[in-house]
C-alpha cells in the first residue's frame, strides 16, 4: 500500500504539469488578420476592382470586337476570343473580379457604413452595385443577382430582364444616399474615396450616368415610361444631370513604380502579343473599304486620318545608326492591323510590322502605360448616348450638335491639340449635316472614343454588328461598317453565317462548381452564346 | 518433512543461443516441467537450476520455438532455440505504445520489422513501406531528390483534409506534413516543384519496428488525429550485454527510369512554318542533315548517393543506451539538385526500483536544392524546367543556355522575355530553390510499476522544426517584369508539437479472466508560425532581399496556435487466452470549434475469439490456428484553425486598405464523424508455415469539415463547410508462407493484397472540387453518389446514343467547353506486394514485387507536348485520320458519317486536347520495386579478423523491372505530391521529376 501512495503521490505532481500546460480553448480567433474593416479602408480596394473587372472585360470585348488582335497561338486565349472561343476560362477574371473582389467588399463596405450613418459610403456602394451588376448581366445575360453574395453556395440565376428591374431603381436609392446627410460620427466619404476625393456631386453626376446608360441599353424595347421600356424623355433627363465636362468623368490613373496591381488595368493586361484590329484601325484611319474603294465618299472611308491615331495606334520600330551603334527608333508607319478575315498563321511573334498594344519606351500609348488612366463611363459617352437618342428620336440636328460636342469631348480627354480636333472635326471624316449623319457616324465614332470599354460590344450587339435583315452581313445595312465574323469562328459554338456573338459564355465557376443549376439555363448548349440578352432581343 | 523435499535435488547449469545466429540469449525462461520452480538466463545467456532427478526442462522465449529437454547424465546442458515458425503469439506494439499479441486484438494491425526497412534503404521512411502492407497505397511524387511521398491506408476519408495517417515515433505524435504544397505563397504553387513530406526525416536505420494501425479502431485511443489510421514507430533500444557498434555504408546510383517519347521530324514554328515567333515545334519537317538534339536524354544524369550510419548499443539490465549518427548526400538526377540529411540520435533508459526513466531524442538538419518542375514561380510567367525541357524544340541545342557575359539565349529572339520560354539549363543553374530544415523529436518518460497489477507512464514530448526555403529567380529569366529584374522570396516557417501524455494501467485475474483496465489524458499544442520575404526588380544581380526598393519589398506573417486536450480510457476482458473483448472511450475539447462543438466523445468496441482452441489436437496439426476479431469504433474530427470566421486582408492596391479573404468562414463548424466497421479471419495451417489474414471493412467519414471551391457567386473561391460522406469499403487479404524450410535454405514469402472503393454521398452539388489540380481538358474531382478520386473532364460531343458527334462541314468532331464530363477514377482495382525472402547459408536474397491492377492515371503532360507539338503522337501531322460517328443532315437529323480529315497543329491543339479520355488510361503495372542480395561472411573469417563480430555486403536496386500499359513516364506519379489534400493528386502525370531506377552497394559491420 506504500507504494501506491508513493504512486498516487507521483501522479498529484504530475498533474501540476497538466495544470502548467494551457487549457484555454478559446484562441481560435486569427492573430494575422482582421475581422472588421471599416468603410474608408473598404473603399479604395472597391473602386480599383471596379477598374479591374471593368478594364479586365474590356480587354476582352476589345478583342471580340476586333479593337484588339493577337498574334497567331492557337490554343492562347485572346487568339481565342478573336475567334469567339471561350476557353481557357477566358472569362472567368470578369466574374470572379466582380463576385470574390468588388461586389462582396461592396456588400460588407454597405453593411458597415449603415452601422454608423456613412450614408454616402451606402450610396456609392449601391450605384456601383448598380453599375457592376449590370456590366455583369449585359455580358454573361444571367447572373446570380438574388443569391449573389450572401452564402448560397448552389445559387439560383436571375436573368437581364429581372436584375434591370432592380439596379434601375437601385441608382435612384443611391442617389437618395449620397443626398443625405450622414451622421456626425460617420467617416468622410473623403477619407476612402480616390477617385472623386469625397465629392458627392459627382458620384450623384455618376449615378445619373450609370442610369442613362442603363436605359439606353433598352434601345430594342418598346418605346414608353416603364422602368423597363426605352425611355428616351427619361434618358435624356438622366443626362441632363450628369457630367457636364471631362471633368467629372469616373477616371481611374494608375501609378507608377513597380507593384504591378497599382499600373492602369490595360498595362496589365496587355502583352507584346496584343496587336491592334484591323476594323479598328480602319475605323481610326477612316479606310474601311481598302479592296473594291466603293465607297470612297462615306466618312470612314474618307481616308482622314483620325488625330487620336498617335495615341492610340503605335508605330513600326526600325534599326538606325546613331553614333556608330545599331539602335532601335520609330519608323513613320503605323503598325498593321490583325485582320479577321485572312488571319490564321498570322501574324507570327517576329512580325515587326505589328506592334503590340503594350506602351513601351518608343511607342508610348494613351491606354496602356503604367500610368494611364482608364474610365467607367465619361463625359463623351454620355454625349453619344444622347446623339443617338435623338438620332432615334428622328431630332437629328439635336443628334448632330451631340454627336459633334461628343467627338470634341474625346479629342480633349485625349489631349488632342484645339487645332488639329477643329481640323478632324471640320473633316470629311465627320458627318457635317443633319441630313448625312447616320447611325453609323454615332456608333463608330463611339467605338473609337470607348476604345477599351466593354459598352462597345453592348452597343455592336444593341445596333446588330454589320448585319443586314436576313441576320448575315450587308455593308449597306449594317451600322458597324466591315465588322464580319471572323474567318476562323469558333464553328461549333457559331456554325452559320447568321450566327454572331450575343452573350458570353458562363463562368466556369458555375458550369463547373453548380453545373446542376446552369445546366437548366442551357450553357452546356452549343446555341448558348448566339442567344441574345433580354435587351438585344427586339419587342 | 514432505517426501518430495527428500528427493535427491541437483544443479543444472547451461548457455542458451539463438540457433541462427548463435547469439546468446538473455531472459530466457526455463522451468521445470510440472512445476512452478523456474529462473530465467543471464545476461550471458547463462541459467542455473536446481531440479530433481529426471525432470525436464522447458525452455523458452518470446518469438523461439519452445524447446523441452530430459535431463540426462550431465549437469551442463547447451542448448540453442529456433525462430518459431509459429507467430501466434507475436507481440505488436498497438495504440499509446501497448504490446499486444496480435491473437488479442479485434482489429488488424500490420508490423514491419526494422530490418526490413533497410534492406533496401530508401531515402524517404514512406517509401519502405510501399509493398509490404495490405491496404496501405504509397504513392511516390516522382524522382526529385528530397520529394514527398503520400501514404494512404484504406483509402482517403476525408474531402479535404490530409488522408495520411498519423505518424507516432516512441510515443509522440510528430508531424508528416508537406509544407506548403497546395497553397501558392512563396510563390511555389503545387506544380511549381516538389516538396518533402516531413516523415522522411526519420532514419530508418534507427527503427526497431513499425506498427500499421490501419482503421480507426486500431487507433482509437489517439483520437481525432488518427482518423485515417496510425503508424506507430519505436526506435531502437541498446540490449544488455557487450556493447555492440554497427556500422553501414550505401553507394547509390540512379538513373532516370522512363522518359516519354518526343517527336523528331518537326522544327520550331508555327502551322508549318519554321521560325523562331514560337517555342511550339509545329515548324516544317526538319530537312535531312539538319542537326537535332537530344535535348531531352541529355538533360537527367546519373545520380550518385552515399549513406552512412553508424549505432553504438549497449546496456545492462537496468539501463539501456543507443546513440547513432547518420548522414546522407543524394544527388538527384535533374542537375544540381540535391538532399542531404544528417541525423543524430540518442535513446537511454534507466532502471531504478520501479521506475523507469527515459528519453529519445533525434535532431536532424537537411539541406535540398531542388528546381522549378512544372509551373513557374506563381505570378512570375515563367516555367519550371522539367516543362520547359518537354517544350524545347529538338532543332534547338537546348545547351547553349548563356552567352559568354553570361547573359540567357533567348529560344525567342523577338519576344519579350515573359513570352520566351526559359532554358531548363538556365532555370537549374540560376533559379534554384533551396531549403535546409533543422528539427527536434524528443521526449522523455517515467513509468513506474509498483506492484504487478498497476503501473503509470508519463511522457512529454516536443517535434520542432525550422524550414528555411529560398527561390530564386536572376536577373534575365524569361519573366514578366517586376519579376524579370530579378526576384528572391524566402520562408521560414517554424512549428511545434508539444505533447504531454500520462496512462495509467491496471490488470487483474479473475478466475479464468484476465481483465485489465487504462486511462490516460493527453495535452497536444500545436504552433506554427510562417515569415515570407519577397523583393522583386533586383536594383543589380547582387542576389538579396535587400537589394531592392522598399516598394518592391513585401513580407508577411502567419501564426497559429492549436489545443486539444482529451480524457481517454480501455476496458479489456479476456477468457481462457481464447475469447477477447475491448471498450475504448475518449473525449477530445478542440480549440478549433466553437464552444457549443468543441466537446465530443468517441467509443470503440473489438473483440476476438481464437477458434482453434476448440480443435481437437489431431486437428491442430494442420489447421493450427484460427481466429475471428471484429471491432466497430467511432472518431471524431475537429477542423483546421481559424475557420469559424472570415478575415480581411489588406491589398497593395492604390489606396490600400481592405478586402474580404477568398475563404468563406463558417461559425457553426461541427466535428466530422468517422464511423468504422471491420471483420477479420486469421488463420496458420501446417504449424505456421501457411498463413492466411483476410479483412473487411466499412468506413463512414460523414459531416465533412470541408473547403470546397463554390460558385463565384458567394463571393468567395472557397468556402468552409460541413457536408459530404465518404464511405471506403475494401478487402485485405495477407497470404504468408513458408514454403521452403531447410537448415540451409528458407524461403518465406508473403502476398498483401487490397481492394479499396471509395464513393462520395450526402453533398448538395454534384461534382466537389476540393483542391485544384487541374491543367488540360481533366481536374480531380469528388463525384457525388460517385467515386472519391474521380476526375472530370472535356469531352468530345456524343449523340444521345453515345455516336461521335461529326461536324458536317469539316467531318471533326465537336468540341465542347462542358467540362463537368465523368472520365476516370484514380483509385486502382487492386493493389498488390509480394515479398519473397531467400536465405541459403549466408546469402539473402529478397524481391518485392509490386503489382497494380486498373485506376486511371492521367496524362496531362501528354496534352502539353501535344499542344507543344513535341508529343510523338504529333508525328502523325498531315496523315489522315478516319472517324465513324453521326452528322446533322439538312433536315437536322443525325445520320451515321464517316469522315476522313488531316490531323493539323489546329486539330492536335484544340480537337485532340478537348477529349480528356484521350489522355486517360486505366493503368496496370508489373514492377520489381526492390530487390536485395546480401551475403555475410562467415563466422570463422571474422573471428580471424578479431573485433568484428559481423560483416554484411549487400547489392540492391529498386525500380529494377517495370512492365506497364501506360505510355508516359513512370506511372506511379502525383502532379502535386503529398500536400494536396483529399482527392490528392496521385494519378495525375504533369511535368514532374521522372520517377528513378538505382541500384546500390551496401556494407555493414558489427562490431
Amino acid at each position: 500500500m506504500k507504494k501506491i501512495a508513493i504512486l498516487f503521490t507521483l501522479i498529484l505532481v504530475i498533474s501540476f504539469s497538466f495544470t502548467a500546460c494551457d487549457y484555454d480553448l478559446d484562441i481560435n480567433s486569427s492573430p494575422n488578420a482582421a475581422q472588421e474593416a471599416s468603410p474608408e479602408l473598404r473603399l479604395p480596394y472597391i473602386l480599383a476592382e471596379c477598374c479591374d473587372f471593368y478594364g479586365s472585360h474590356g480587354t476582352r470585348t476589345a478583342t471580340l470586337c476586333q479593337q484588339a488582335g493577337y498574334i497567331y497561338a492557337s490554343a492562347y486565349r485572346y487568339y481565342q476570343l478573336e475567334n469567339w472561343k471561350f476557353t481557357n476560362n477566358a472569362d472567368a477574371w470578369v466574374w470572379q473580379c466582380w463576385y470574390g473582389y468588388t461586389w462582396i467588399n461592396i456588400e460588407e463596405m454597405i453593411e458597415d457604413a449603415t452601422d454608423m450613418g456613412a450614408w454616402h459610403y451606402v450610396g456609392v456602394g449601391k450605384i456601383l452595385t448598380a453599375f457592376g451588376c449590370g456590366a455583369i448581366i449585359d455580358a454573361y445575360g444571367y447572373m446570380a443577382y438574388q443569391d449573389g453574395v450572401n452564402g448560397n453556395i448552389q445559387p439560383d440565376y436571375d436573368d437581364a430582364e429581372y436584375v434591370y428591374s432592380q439596379i434601375l431603381p437601385l441608382c435612384d436609392e443611391a442617389i437618395e444616399y449620397l443626398q443625405k446627410e450622414q451622421d456626425a460620427s460617420a467617416v468622410a466619404l473623403s477619407e476612402g474615396d480616390y477617385v472623386y476625393k469625397g465629392d458627392t456631386e459627382k458620384w450623384i453626376k455618376f449615378a445619373y450616368a450609370v442610369k442613362a446608360r442603363l436605359m439606353n441599353h433598352l434601345s430594342k424595347k418598346s418605346e414608353g415610361t416603364d422602368l423597363l421600356n426605352y425611355n428616351t424623355e427619361g434618358i435624356l433627363e438622366n443626362i441632363d444631370k450628369a457630367f457636364a465636362s471631362n471633368d467629372d468623368d469616373w477616371a481611374y490613373w494608375g501609378e507608377d513604380g513597380d507593384v504591378s496591381s497599382r499600373w492602369a488595368i490595360q498595362r496589365q493586361n496587355m502583352s507584346s502579343y496584343n496587336k491592334p484590329g484591323k476594323l479598328w484601325r480602319d475605323y481610326l484611319f477612316n479606310t474601311v473599304d481598302t479592296v473594291a474603294q466603293a465607297y470612297a465618299d462615306e466618312s470612314w472611308n474618307s481616308k482622314v486620318a483620325d488625330p487620336r491615331i498617335e495615341m492610340l495606334v503605335p508605330k513600326i520600330i526600325k534599326d538606325a545608326v546613331v553614333d556608330g551603334d545599331t539602335v532601335e527608333v520609330l519608323s513613320s508607319d503605323y503598325s498593321k492591323g490583325v485582320d479577321l478575315a485572312y488571319a490564321d498563321s498570322k501574324p507570327q511573334a517576329s512580325d515587326t510590322t505589328y506592334v503590340g498594344l503594350k506602351s513601351t519606351d518608343l511607342n508610348k500609348l494613351y491606354y496602356t502605360q503604367k500610368t494611364s488612366p482608364y474610365f467607367l463611363i465619361t463625359y463623351s459617352e454620355l454625349k453619344f448616348i444622347e446623339a443617338e437618342v435623338y438620332f432615334r428620336k428622328g431630332q437629328t440636328s439635336l443628334a448632330l450638335t451631340a454627336y459633334k460636342a461628343a467627338i470634341q469631348a474625346s479629342m480633349d480627354r485625349f489631349g488632342v491639340a484645339a487645332n488639329k480636333s477643329a481640323d478632324f472635326l471640320a473633316s470629311a471624316a465627320v458627318a457635317q449635316t443633319a441630313s448625312e449623319l447616320t447611325l453609323s457616324h454615332i456608333m463608330i465614332q463611339k467605338y473609337i472614343d470607348l476604345t477599351y470599354n466593354p459598352e462597345v460590344w453592348t452597343d455592336m450587339r444593341r445596333c446588330d454588328y454589320c448585319i443586314g435583315s436576313d441576320g448575315t452581313y450587308n455593308y449597306d445595312a449594317g451600322v458597324y461598317k466591315g465588322f464580319k465574323r471572323p474567318a476562323f469562328v469558333y464553328e461549333t459554338a457559331f456554325p452559320s453565317d447568321d450566327d454572331y456573338i450575343r452573350r458570353y459564355q458562363m463562368a466556369y465557376y458555375e458550369r463547373y462548381y453548380n453545373a446542376d443549376k446552369v445546366t437548366e439555363l442551357g450553357v452546356f448548349e452549343n446555341d448558348y452564346m448566339t442567344t441574345p440578352v433580354w435587351w438585344d432581343k427586339d419587342e | 518433512m514432505p517426501a518430495e523435499v527428500l528427493a535427491q535435488k541437483r544443479t543444472i547449469t547451461g548457455v542458451v543461443r539463438e540457433e541462427t545466429t548463435n547469439e546468446l540469449l538473455p531472459g530466457v525462461t526455463v522451468l521445470e516441467k510440472g512445476t512452478t520452480n523456474g529462473t530465467i538466463t543471464n545476461i550471458n545467456g547463462e541459467f542455473s537450476i536446481n531440479v530433481k532427478e529426471d525432470a525436464i526442462l522447458v525452455v523458452s522465449f518470446v518469438g523461439l520455438e519452445a524447446k523441452e529437454v530430459k535431463v540426462g547424465q550431465s549437469s551442463t546442458i547447451n542448448l540453442s532455440l529456433a525462430p518459431s515458425s509459429e507467430q501466434v503469439d507475436e507481440v505488436v506494439v498497438t495504440a499509446m505504445g501497448i504490446k499486444r499479441e496480435t491473437k488479442a486484438l479485434g482489429y488488424a494491425v500490420q508490423k514491419v520489422a526494422g530490418d526490413e526497412l533497410v534492406k533496401v534503404k530508401q531515402p524517404n521512411l514512406v517509401n519502405s513501406l510501399n509493398g509490404k502492407i495490405a491496404g496501405v497505397n504509397v504513392t511516390n511524387s516522382g524522382g526529385g531528390a528530397g520529394a514527398s511521398s503520400k501514404i494512404v491506408i484504406r483509402g482517403g476519408t476525408s474531402l479535404s483534409g490530409d488522408n495520411q495517417p498519423l505518424f507516432v515515433v516512441d510515443g509522440i505524435p510528430i508531424d508528416n506534413s508537406t509544407v506548403s504544397a497546395n497553397t501558392s505563397s512563396g510563390g511555389l504553387s503545387a506544380t511549381s516543384t516538389y516538396q518533402a513530406n516531413r516523415g522522411m526525416d526519420i532514419n530508418s536505420d534507427d527503427i526497431e519496428s513499425i506498427s500499421v494501425l490501419k482503421g480507426p479502431a486500431a487507433a482509437a485511443l489517439y483520437g481525432l488525429k488518427a482518423a485515417a489510421g496510425a503508424i506507430i514507430i519505436t526506435t531502437k533500444k541498446g540490449e544488455s550485454g557487450q556493447p555492440k557498434i554497427v556500422l553501414s555504408t550505401k553507394l547509390k546510383m540512379e538513373h532516370v527510369n522512363k522518359l516519354p517519347e518526343y517527336q523528331k521530324k518537326y522544327a520550331q514554328g508555327d502551322n508549318g512554318v519554321t521560325g523562331d515567333g514560337t517555342y511550339t515545334s509545329w515548324g516544317a519537317a526538319i530537312p535531312d542533315g539538319t542537326q537535332t538534339y537530344e535535348n531531352l536524354e541529355d538533360f537527367f544524369e546519373t545520380a550518385w548517393s552515399y549513406d552512412v550510419n553508424a549505432s553504438i548499443s549497449g546496456g545492462n539490465e537496468h539501463a539501456n543506451y543507443y546513440m547513432s549518427v547518420h548522414r546522407m548526400d543524394q544527388n538527384g538526377i535533374v542537375p544540381t539538385t540535391n538532399y542531404t540529411t544528417n541525423s543524430f540520435r540518442f535513446n537511454g533508459e534507466q532502471q531504478k526500483g520501479w521506475f523507469t526513466v527515459g528519453m529519445n531524442s533525434n535532431y536532424i538538419y537537411s539541406e535540398t536544392t531542388k528546381t522549378l518542375t512544372g509551373s513557374g514561380l506563381s505570378g512570375t510567367g515563367g516555367y519550371g524546367a522539367i516543362m520547359a525541357l518537354l517544350y524545347w524544340p529538338v532543332t534547338n541545342n537546348m545547351k547553349n543556355w548563356k552567352n559568354s557575359s553570361g547573359e540567357r539565349i533567348a529560344l525567342l529572339p523577338n519576344a519579350d522575355p515573359e513570352d520566351d520560354l526559359g532554358n531548363p539549363y538556365w532555370v537549374i543553374n540560376k533559379n534554384p530553390i533551396t531549403d535546409n530544415t533543422h528539427r527536434f523529436i524528443g521526449s522523455g518518460y517515467v513509468k513506474m510499476s509498483p506492484t504487478k497489477w498497476l503501473d503509470a507512464t508519463y511522457r512529454a514530448g516536443i517535434d520542432h522544426y525550422n524550414i528555411f526555403q529560398r527561390a530564386i529567380i536572376y536577373p534575365g529569366s524569361a519573366v514578366k517584369e517586376p519579376y524579370v529584374d530579378g526576384t528572391i522570396t524566402e520562408k521560414e516557417i517554424q512549428k511545434n508539437i508539444f505533447t504531454s501524455n500520462f496512462t495509467i494501467n491496471a490488470r487483474q485475474k479473475v478466475g479464468a479472466f484476465n481483465l485489465s483496465a487504462l486511462a490516460g489524458h493527453n495535452y497536444e499544442q500545436t504552433t506554427y508560425r510562417k515569415n515570407q520575404q519577397q523583393a522583386a526588380g533586383l536594383l543589380s544581380n547582387f542576389m538579396s532581399i535587400n537589394n531592392a526598393n522598399a516598394d518592391n519589398q513585401t513580407f508577411s506573417n502567419y501564426e497559429s496556435t492549436k489545443r486539444l486536450y482529451s480524457f481517454y480510457g480501455e476496458l479489456s476482458a479476456s477468457w481462457k487466452n481464447m475469447a477477447f473483448v475491448s471498450v475504448t472511450g475518449r473525449n477530445d475539447w478542440s480549440s478549433t470549434l466553437s464552444e457549443e462543438n468543441r466537446s465530443f466523445f468517441y467509443p470503440s468496441v473489438s473483440g476476438s475469439f481464437v477458434v482453434s482452441e476448440l480443435f481437437p489436437d489431431m486437428l491442430k496439426d494442420k489447421f493450427s490456428f484460427a481466429k475471428i476479431r471484429a471491432s466497430w469504433s467511432q472518431v471524431g474530427k475537429d477542423a483546421p484553425v481559424y475557420q469559424t470566421a472570415t478575415y480581411v486582408n489588406v491589398v497593395s492596391t492604390i489606396g490600400g486598405g481592405y478586402k474580404n479573404s477568398y475563404y468563406g468562414g463558417n461559425p457553426d463548424l461541427k466535428p466530422e464523424t468517422t464511423e468504422s466497421m471491420e471483420l477479420g479471419l486469421d488463420m496458420r495451417f501446417f504449424k505456421g508455415r501457411l498463413g492466411l489474414d483476410l479483412t473487411y471493412y466499412d468506413t463512414k467519414s460523414k459531416d465533412q469539415i470541408i473547403n470546397p471551391r463554390v460558385s463565384m457567386t458567394t463571393g468567395y473561391i472557397f468556402q468552409y463547410a460541413n457536408f459530404g460522406t465518404v464511405t471506403n469499403k475494401g478487402i485485405e487479404c495477407t497470404l504468408t508462407a513458408k514454403p521452403i524450410v531447410k537448415k540451409n535454405f528458407q524461403w518465406n514469402t508473403s502476398l498483401n493484397l487490397s481492394h479499396n472503393e471509395g464513393t462520395v454521398t450526402d453533398i448538395p452539388v454534384s461534382l466537389l472540387y476540393v483542391d485544384d489540380v487541374q491543367i488540360g481538358p481533366a481536374k480531380s474531382a469528388s463525384i457525388k453518389n460517385g467515386k472519391f478520386l474521380g476526375l472530370t473532364g472535356q469531352r468530345w460531343e456524343h449523340s444521345d446514343d453515345g455516336e461521335l458527334i461529326l461536324d458536317a462541314d469539316s467531318g471533326r468532331p465537336i468540341t465542347s467547353t462542358d467540362a463537368t464530363n465523368i472520365v476516370g477514377n484514380r483509385e486502382p482495382d487492386l493493389i498488390m506486394g509480394w515479398n519473397n525472402d531467400f536465405h541459403y547459408k549466408n546469402f539473402s536474397l529478397s524481391l518485392l514485387f509490386d503489382i497494380r491492377v486498373g485506376g486511371d492515371v492521367y496524362n496531362a503532360t501528354e496534352t502539353q507536348m501535344v499542344y507543344a507539338g513535341t508529343s510523338k503522337t504529333t508525328e502523325n501531322r498531315g496523315k489522315d485520320i478516319t472517324m465513324k460517328g453521326v452528322s446533322v443532315n439538312s433536315d437536322g437529323e443525325y445520320v451515321s458519317s464517316t469522315s476522313t480529315f488531316t490531323q493539323d497543329q489546329e486539330y492536335y491543339q484544340n480537337i485532340l486536347t478537348a477529349d480528356a479520355s484521350y489522355f486517360i488510361t486505366s493503368v496496370n503495372w508489373f514492377r520489381l520495386r526492390s530487390a536485395s542480395l546480401s551475403y555475410s561472411l562467415p563466422k570463422a573469417l571474422c573471428n580471424r579478423i578479431g573485433f568484428v563480430k559481423n560483416i554484411d555486403l549487400s547489392l540492391s536496386g529498386t525500380n529494377l523491372l517495370l512492365f506497364t500499359n501506360y505510355n508516359g513516364v513512370d506511372p506511379e506519379v502525383s502532379a502535386g505530391g503529398s500536400g494536396i489534400l483529399g482527392a490528392g493528386s496521385s494519378g495525375i502525370d504533369y511535368a514532374g521529376v521522372p520517377a528513378t531506377r538505382s541500384v546500390s552497394f551496401g556494407l555493414n559491420i558489427t562490431f
